[in-house]
């Protein structure tokens, strides 16, 4: 690059060759729960994706001759009381959650991880306060809160995702608080300062990028995880979540449930724990990959 | 003389404790640093050098004073034009990992700093910079290491190639070289000679005699919060000193032995300095009043100022009589 010999005049490190090196080696030397519950996760998301492009048709296409049909090649999963296909219906059931998911868990994580460093990195009375408000929301049951929201305005799933993701700012921000308290303490950060970074790089990029963001992504698939699991419940208790003959995996587990074949409901309420379950270990494992110190 | 580079005056500074405690962490302190100079600020542990060091570079705040650093008022300085001046002067820590970020790789530091402080130039030229740079320090292979897999030495320093890139005119050196070895002690103190060039004024604040005896130009003293005595490399060790200087002088080996008789003086360590409200902080064990008894009462009721270099009643009279 500048025609020096030495070797290393090709390393300019960017974030997707960080990202890429990160993965790589999470990948080669992370235990088999991570390798599997990534591959859960990234199906997930990948179906996730091209979810909104495919047709509803299929799915709500009641047909009483086929119902309770045992798993075929036909119908991989079988079908449901309805004669619908239950494969299908897990697909498509996976938009219940999805968008409303992602967005819980980033707002949740960018204003929770805004609110936290600037009450731990500035402290003084503002900071105090707004801890104390905080704490306040922390407080509140959430399930119970949601379920109490849903019945004063008209429950959508948009509503459910907002709520969820600011009932659980609070914790993400006193997470960060803590963080950004202990490392403000440190006398590199101080020494950022010496050198003349703006305050605003040192919070965003030292602190905020460098030293939390496996913190704030092992919170924001916690996000996604409950948002998941809210939507299933209210879905299953009926009166809030998605409505038949739209599916979501909570109201196909509800439909199903005095079904004489055990596939309709088992196979969505499995995917509902496997899921839960390989989101958390994914957010472990990336957490552990990032909070390695690195030599 | 011509005008020096960074004059303070009447700086003060107190750290209140939760429970009420008052600590005097610097006290009325007048400092002039002049260009190209490496000015030694020695005491012991707790005697207010670091404070002294971090509040003239505006990394704690002052209670009271004035601090000039070329033509602008360094205290009066706010947000951009603060981290404009900042270029101009850099502190080395103590503790030689707070020079360096824990998840950022050598390269990668460097050049945020580059681009922090060069940003004119193209990623080709901090690039070379950069080489330039680790080069000078002796660094020139150790672009994709981290802080975890740098030895203390080097550790110290990336951080001063992290300064050089900033070009200042002032560093505050906070015992550069604590926690070496004897073998990389003198590399660094090397390094920072070779460094030094003209233009550029350490001050220089330090345990190690040895270290000062190498570089300095002028010695500054610290008690308590104040500047005791001012020596000129020349004469540390050779004329007569405040007695608390001898006692660091001797605890390192370096002054010559007194033929002070006084058993208190004698027996006491150099953390039994309590520091008096009123008088002189030394006065309770100094061993100058067993022959001029009659500055005694002077010696317990007031605090001696810098007259003759010395903030000593008897021995700036002493002086003045030469």
């Amino acid at each position: 690059m500048t025609g020096q010999s030495t070797g290393q005049s090709t390393r300019q490190s960017t974030w997707y060759s960080t990202w890429y090196s990160t993965w790589h080696s999470a990948w080669k030397e992370q235990p088999l729960s991570f390798k599997l519950s990534s591959i859960i996760v990234v199906l997930v998301l990948c179906f996730g994706v091209i979810n909104p492009f495919i047709s509803y048709d299929p799915v709500l296409d009641v047909e009483l001759s086929r119902r309770d049909l045992a798993p075929s090649w036909e119908y991989w999963m079988g079908t449901d009381g309805q004669g619908r296909s239950v494969a299908l219906r897990l697909f498509k059931g996976i938009e219940a959650f999805f968008f409303p998911g992602l967005i819980a868990g980033l707002f949740a994580a960018f204003v929770g991880g805004v609110l936290g460093a600037l009450c731990g990195y500035f402290g003084g009375w503002i900071g105090r306060s707004l801890s104390a408000v905080l704490e306040l929301i922390d407080t509140l049951p959430r399930m119970v809160f949601l379920v109490l929201i849903c019945t004063i305005f008209p429950p959508s799933i948009l509503l459910i995702s907002i709520i969820s993701s600011v009932l659980f700012i609070p914790s993400i921000a006193t997470i960060i608080r803590r963080k950004v308290e202990a490392l403000g303490a440190e006398d590199y950060i101080l020494a950022h300062v010496a050198h003349g970074f703006h305050p605003l790089k040192i919070i965003s990029y030292h602190i905020l990028w460098l030293q939390c963001r496996a913190l704030l992504t092992r919170q924001m698939i916690f996000v996604f995880s409950y948002v998941l699991f809210i939507e299933t419940a209210l879905s299953y208790l009926g009166d809030y979540g998605v409505q038949e003959p739209y599916p979501s995996w909570g109201n196909m587990v509800a439909q199903s449930r005095i079904s004489a074949v055990a596939w309709p409901w088992a196979l969505p309420a499995l995917a509902i724990i496997i899921t839960i379950a390989a989101l958390l270990a994914f957010g472990d494992g990336i957490a552990r990959r990032e909070e390695e110190v690195k030599r | 003389m011509n005008k020096p580079l960074l004059s303070a005056r009447n700086l003060h500074k107190v750290f209140k404790s939760p429970g009420g405690k008052q600590t005097v962490a610097i006290d009325q302190v007048d400092l002039d640093l002049y260009t190209g100079e490496v000015v030694a600020l020695i005491g012991e542990s707790g005697s207010g050098k670091t404070t002294l060091g971090r509040a003239l570079l505006r990394l704690i705040s002052l209670d009271q004073g004035q601090v000039q650093f070329l033509d602008q008022d360094l205290l009066a300085l706010k947000g951009s034009e603060l981290r404009q001046a900042r270029r101009q002067f850099q502190m080395i820590f103590q503790n030689q990992q707070a020079n360096l970020h824990p998840r950022l790789s050598v390269a990668e530091m460097m050049d945020e700093s580059l681009v922090l402080h060069h940003p004119e130039q193209s990623a080709a030229e901090r690039q070379s910079m950069m080489n330039t740079l680790l080069d000078q320090v002796g660094l020139s292979n150790h672009h994709d290491r981290y802080l975890a897999s740098l030895s203390g030495g080097e550790q110290r320093r990336v951080g001063l190639a992290r300064i050089l890139a900033t070009s200042p005119k002032l560093v505050v050196a906070d015992e550069p070289t604590s926690g070496l070895d004897a073998a990389i002690k003198l590399q660094t103190i090397e390094l920072l000679k070779t460094l030094k060039g003209e233009s550029l004024t350490y001050l220089l604040i330090s345990h190690d005699l040895g270290l000062v005896r190498r570089i300095a130009d002028r010695v500054l003293v610290m008690l308590r919060g104040r500047i005791i005595e001012e020596i000129s490399i020349q004469d540390l060790g050779m004329i007569k000193h405040h007695p608390y200087t001898q006692k660091l002088l001797e605890a390192s080996n370096l002054g010559k032995k007194t033929d002070i008789e006084h058993t208190q003086y004698k027996n006491a360590s150099i953390e039994d300095v309590r520091g008096h409200s009123i008088g002189c902080h030394y006065c309770s064990l100094c061993p100058l009043l067993a022959n001029t008894p009659e500055l005694k009462d002077l010696c317990y009721s007031q605090r001696p100022t810098l007259t003759q270099q010395v903030a000593c009643f008897s021995l700036s009279k002493e002086r003045e009589l030469v």
